[in-house]
């Protein structure tokens, strides 16, 4: 759905062994070529900081670096920092900085090499009251940053937190070549046409919107094979595999589900998958008196059949889910199945509940000659069309059990603003994208219900909010496992979401370019490896 | 002649500068009620404390209130400064710029080919000499006004694409090959789509009917002048420069979607993602620019009406 959506904040850097001169690749495979990739919208802003959308995270894959990274694997690996130490408590961390990574061209940095300042520098930056950013709020736990040498740096902690390391990954920006080098606003000319250490530098930005990147020859892990990228932005989602198509474009980075097929049968291109931590999901207002019942919850589940829509929507391309993480998390308990498609069940846990009369309508009666009906709200996103087709599934399997669905479509902004700020709802269709903490706290806690809080549904539990807060204040990962396998099977059992489905995104590549590895939601974290075969060029 | 145009345009002027006053408000007011913010333009709100989103709100100056806010914003206008874009940082004027261009080269010839259809079938239909031309001709403009503009731009790229192997889209400074299709396939979709073709062709042909029944007409008939001279200041020049003005709006609406659907990168794709990211100060400047192209045309329409006949100025 909305990239925007986003619990828990996403981190990354640019990755990758450490192999390889500023010179060139050792790899053997050829340097040149370009590549077009289409993405849809086009990014508000070109840096690491300011930047808050998906297209922008993508785009700084490509222009800058961290001081660690991830693999492919999402295994911290070392970036700009080539070693580290912590310190027994778990609070300070001391970074060895390469002494090899050089500033891109256009930042006029001269000879100067990226060091400890520079890093320290980018963390005042995020932290500066002047620059808005969502960095901020992650970036709190840091107490101190401090150069101890040139290369060497010190961050403190104020508590220690799980995967630190991982939440250290931001990137680092030339401060100098800022227009203040305190802060970082949206009208600094660096946001439009920032420079970076990253494996290719911003050339220019055409007035069509294209953002066009050359291979930075300086570096540090050695030349990228191509020659030259280019960001071509889309306003229509639908146009984006025509272009595909039609040769406006080498590679699409999420391919419309309609179109999977079209591009599969073409022998130009290569399709692949990659696998976001997010999943969708029916959320169920508290507040409505009838969905406050367990059984009922419990009934829309059983009722939905999810493997249909999954299999005829999304032509099979995805995994059903059975409780609030997503599969590929480690925190998924794969012992929790989801709830089979089952309309008697659906109607004995309705009777249970209460709601056994049938109205001259059709629909369970609920109250004096009142259905039992929900309004489904669902977001407006010319992105995915395929939303609609969910909805109208759902109204139908739910009138199969009885229950009146009303939909209610909303313009974007305004559905956020009902389901966020004003809890208008009685059913949403939502998506929520994770980074690797799995962390559900924001999502479930009771403490979590008030305006523009994750847990929007206002679901309150003692037990897990208890779960929650230990699993927070625990370091030990495999006790954290546990905790987040109880409460999976605890939110499956008590269905505050209907569990639907976590999806399997494509990308679209030319068959030219060789060596295609993609980062799950970073994408471009490894694209300095890839290459054209020069008769390909 | 020239006092009365003179004194027309300075009335028009005045009228102007009032509209801009009512449309810049309303757009404000409807703005600040619309649900949705900002600010998540900047940040992801659900992940900040109510603090640290009320510290974004401030810095973006969105904590004061709203006559305060349409204040500074007039009062910026009066230098001439439209302000800054909330999404991009760049300078609203020259977002308009780099847009504006693109948008005029569209909506103008989309303008001159609805003209040029509605003006031959018009004409055709109104001397009844080719019945079947002129009838085929109706029939065609109707049929594509009534289909949606955004279809329409699917169908038309459906069509170029299968048919004529080439992707109508507008083509970056990266992109080698592109081909006329790109320019002129939105220009159709534009020109005889979005509804306006059949009410400009039936307009006109009505008005065409109504100037030949006159009795200047006849006697120009009778005396074996030419039609043309005759006809084409009632028959064309005041009916054309009425409806050209009048549909100026709709044009400028139907390029929202086309430039949408063919990923033309000019004022209508900019209006649309001010609009879904609540960029304010880019919507005010597209509405303010708007509106004075439709008033612009609105004056020159009068201005042209009063030239050919200066009755109309009193």
């Amino acid at each position: 759905m909305k990239s925007a959506m986003v619990a828990g904040v996403v981190f990354g850097v640019l990755a990758l062994s450490t192999s390889g001169s500023a010179q060139g690749r050792t790899d053997g495979f050829p340097d040149g070529g370009k590549l077009v990739y289409g993405e849809y919208g086009r990014p508000a802003t070109l840096d690491p900081i300011t930047s808050n959308d998906m297209v922008g995270l993508r785009l700084t894959e490509l222009l800058f670096n961290g001081l660690v990274s991830f693999s492919p694997k999402n295994e911290v690996v070392s970036d700009i920092a080539e070693s580290w130490t912590v310190s027994p408590d778990n609070r300070v961390y001391t970074f060895k900085l390469r002494s090899d990574v050089k500033w891109h061209l256009k930042a006029n940095a001269g000879d100067r090499t990226v060091g400890a300042d520079d890093a320290v520098a980018t963390l005042d930056v995020i932290r500066h009251a002047r620059t808005l950013t969502s960095l901020k709020a992650p970036y709190e736990l840091v107490a101190d940053a401090r150069k101890v040498d040139a290369q060497t740096l010190e961050i403190t902690l104020k508590r220690p937190i799980v995967n630190a390391l991982g939440r250290l990954s931001f990137k680092l920006i030339p401060t100098f070549a800022l227009k203040n080098p305190e802060f970082l606003s949206r009208d600094d000319p660096f946001a439009q046409s920032p420079s970076g250490t990253g494996p290719f530098q911003l050339a220019q930005v055409t007035d069509e919107g294209d953002v066009v990147m050359e291979a930075n020859t300086l570096y540090f892990k050695g030349r990228p094979h191509l020659d030259k990228l280019v960001l071509k932005p889309f306003a229509d989602k639908n146009v984006l595999t025509q272009a595909l198509l039609f040769n406006s474009a080498d590679m699409v980075v999420e391919v419309n589900p309609r179109d999977i097929a079209q591009i599969q049968g073409d022998k130009r291109f290569n399709l692949y998958p990659y696998n976001a931590l997010s999943y969708t999901f029916f959320g169920h207002n508290f507040k409505n008196p009838h969905l406050a019942k367990k059984e009922v919850r419990q009934a829309i589940a059983y009722a939905t059949n999810r493997q249909e829509m999954l299999d005829s929507f999304y032509a099979s391309r995805g995994t059903l889910i059975s409780g609030p993480f997503a599969p590929g998390s480690w925190a998924y308990n794969l012992d929790v199945k989801p709830l089979p498609f089952n309309i008697a069940r659906a109607k004995e846990l309705l009777a249970q509940a209460g709601y056994n009369k049938t109205g001259a309508d059709g629909y369970l009666a609920a109250e004096e000659g009142k259905p039992l009906q929900f309004t489904l709200k669902i977001p407006i996103e010319k992105e995915n069309e395929t939303i609609k087709r969910v909805a109208l599934a759902f109204q139908n399997y739910m009138k199969a059990a009885g229950i009146k669905i009303n939909l209610e479509f909303r313009e974007w902004q305004a559905w956020k603003q009902d389901v966020f700020v004003d809890h208008d709802f009685d059913i949403v269709i939502a998506n929520w994208a994770f980074d690797d903490s799995a962390d559900i706290s924001t999502l479930f806690h009771s403490g979590e219900t008030a305006a523009w809080r994750n847990n929007f549904v206002g679901y309150s539990n003692p037990d897990v909010d208890g779960l929650i807060v230990e699993a927070k204040t625990t370091l030990d990962r495999e006790k954290q496992r546990t905790i987040n396998q109880r409460l999976h099977q605890t939110l499956a059992e008590e269905q505050p979401y209907t569990f639907l489905w976590t999806l399997t995104n494509y990308a679209a590549v030319h068959r030219k370019v060789r060596h295609v590895e993609l980062h799950p939601f970073k994408l471009f974290t490894f694209a300095d490896t890839w290459y054209i075969p020069k008769k390909e060029q | 002649m020239l006092k009365r145009v003179a004194r027309a345009l300075a009335r028009e002027g005045m009228r102007t500068a009032v509209l801009f006053l009512l449309v810049t408000l309303a757009m404000f007011v409807l703005l600040s009620r619309a649900p949705g913010d900002p600010v998540s333009l900047y940040v992801n709100v659900q992940s900040l404390s109510p603090e640290e989103v009320e510290a974004v709100r401030h810095e973006l100056g969105l904590d004061r209130s709203l006559p305060v806010r349409y204040g500074v914003w007039l009062g910026r206008l009066a230098q001439g400064d439209l302000g800054t874009s909330l999404r991009s940082g760049r300078p609203v004027a020259v977002e308009l710029w780099k847009t504006g261009w693109r948008t005029l080269l569209l909506t103008g010839s989309a303008m001159a080919l609805t003209l040029l259809f509605a003006s031959i079938t018009a004409y055709l239909a109104a001397m009844k000499r080719h019945p079947v031309v002129a009838s085929v001709l109706t029939a065609i403009g109707y049929a594509l006004s009534g289909l949606p503009v955004f279809w329409l731009g699917y169908l038309a790229i459906y069509i170029a694409t299968t048919r004529f192997q080439v992707l109508p889209l507008m083509m970056g400074a990266e992109s080698e090959g592109g081909s006329w299709a790109f320019f002129l396939v939105p220009v159709v979709v534009l020109g005889l789509g979005n509804g306006t073709v059949s009410e400009v062709t039936r307009h006109l042909r009505t008005h065409l009917e109504g100037v030949l029944r006159e009795d200047y007409i006849r006697t120009a008939r009778a005396k074996g002048a030419s039609l043309w001279r005759h006809l084409y200041k009632d028959g064309f020049v005041m009916p054309l420069s009425s409806l050209l003005a009048n549909k100026i709006p709709y044009v400028l609406g139907g390029a929202i979607v086309v430039e949408q659907v063919f990923n033309w990168p000019g004022m209508g794709r900019l209006t649309w993602q001010a609009a879904s990211d609540r960029d304010y100060p880019t919507l005010l400047g597209v509405t303010l620019l708007a509106a004075l192209v439709v008033r612009v045309a609105h004056v020159l329409k009068e201005a042209v009406q009063v030239a050919v006949n200066p009755q109309l100025a009193e």
